[in-house]
């Protein structure tokens, strides 16, 4: 898999930062998960984060504080850490997950499940299916059938989609497994599948879609999208 | 070193006062897929890096700067630094993107 459509380096410098909100989180370290090309964009950004904290002024704390706060730093790096201890957030080799075709990204199986296979999808519109992650309603997987065109839109604010099968085309190109759709307000598109298999991707929104048709504006409202 | 410090100090962040497990697992997932990335940099390569990145920085806009310490600092989304500065999100979008490619041409100019 070698991804051709990358993340905004705003995205990756708000994941680097810790600021981007959790489904936009969720769906980025999906690409960066296949995508050595971001990855290094990250270790830019995460270095720019040790330089400003390098270069912050500040007070030096008491002794007892540095020693509580000496211990607080040992404690951490001796513990596992809780995301891989457990909390039904488990890691997956990495390897492995890219060698099964059946296996979702790692960092999507918290929230759906591990296995294509067992994905209970609900009908949303002829010919595109969805799943909500519980907890997290507008991060969603979306399978759209072959040669499906979907409605004209935008975004209320900031959408990324990644890739996992199939794929679509838009004003903005081919959109292939691995490629992320990083768009912002000021992007209107029309994504069309293309034949063969079903299209399946992750989405995340922090805004509503806008669509320009009434219709699929009526129905906007019946489908929270 | 200052790079590793971030990175330890972020994730307790995340981890012990905002308490967002969904982060730090999409971090971890990020961390297992770099270990077989390959570091071509020598340590002399990667400290000369350091020092025009750190030049570099000095040398962005005052609005880049802003939103950069914003993001770093704050840990604002760009949603909400576009509310709080009355900015639409496409500029402050842009801006950093500028800033971010700035920072990154001037390390590939020292190679």
């Amino acid at each position: 898999m070698s991804p051709r459509h990358h993340l905004d380096p705003a995205t990756v410098l708000g994941f680097a930062a810790g600021s981007l909100g959790p489904e936009m989180s969720v769906v980025a370290s999906v690409h960066m998960e296949s995508c050595g090309h971001c990855r290094q964009q990250l270790r830019l950004a995460e270095r720019i984060g040790g330089l400003l904290l390098d270069q912050q002024a500040c007070p030096v704390p008491g002794k007892d504080t540095q020693a509580a706060l000496r211990q607080a730093m040992v404690d951490k790096l001796d513990r596992i850490p809780a995301s891989i201890a457990g909390q039904g957030l488990p890691l997956m080799g990495a390897s492995s997950a890219r060698d099964d075709a059946d296996r979702l990204p790692a960092a999507l199986q918290p929230h759906f499940g591990s296995s294509y296979r067992s994905l209970k999808w609900n009908w949303m519109a002829p010919g595109v299916h969805c799943i909500r992650a519980p907890g997290l309603p507008s991060l969603m997987m979306i399978k759209i059938a072959p040669r499906t065109s979907l409605p004209i839109h935008s975004h209320g604010n900031s959408e990324l989609t990644q890739v996992l099968q199939g794929a679509y085309d838009d004003a903005l190109g081919h959109f292939a497994p691995g490629d992320a759709a990083d768009l912002g307000d000021d992007v209107e598109h029309q994504p069309v599948t293309t034949p063969g298999v079903a299209c399946i991707c992750v989405c995340a929104l922090d805004a509503p879609l806008v669509f320009r048709g009434w219709i699929a504006r009526k129905l906007q409202k019946v489908l929270n999208l | 070193m200052g790079t590793w410090l971030y990175r330890v100090a972020r994730n307790l962040h995340i981890d012990r006062v905002r308490r967002e497990h969904i982060w730090v697992h999409a971090q971890d997932v990020v961390d297992q897929a770099a270990e077989h990335d390959v570091q071509q940099d020598s340590l002399a390569e990667l400290h000369a890096e350091q020092v025009r990145l750190r030049q570099c920085l000095g040398e962005l806009s005052a609005a880049q700067a802003r939103l950069i310490r914003m993001s770093y600092f704050e840990a604002k989304t760009h949603t909400e630094i576009a509310k709080e500065l009355g900015m639409p999100l496409g500029t402050v979008k842009s801006h950093l993107r500028r800033a971010f490619l700035q920072l990154q041409s001037s390390m590939g100019e020292q190679r």
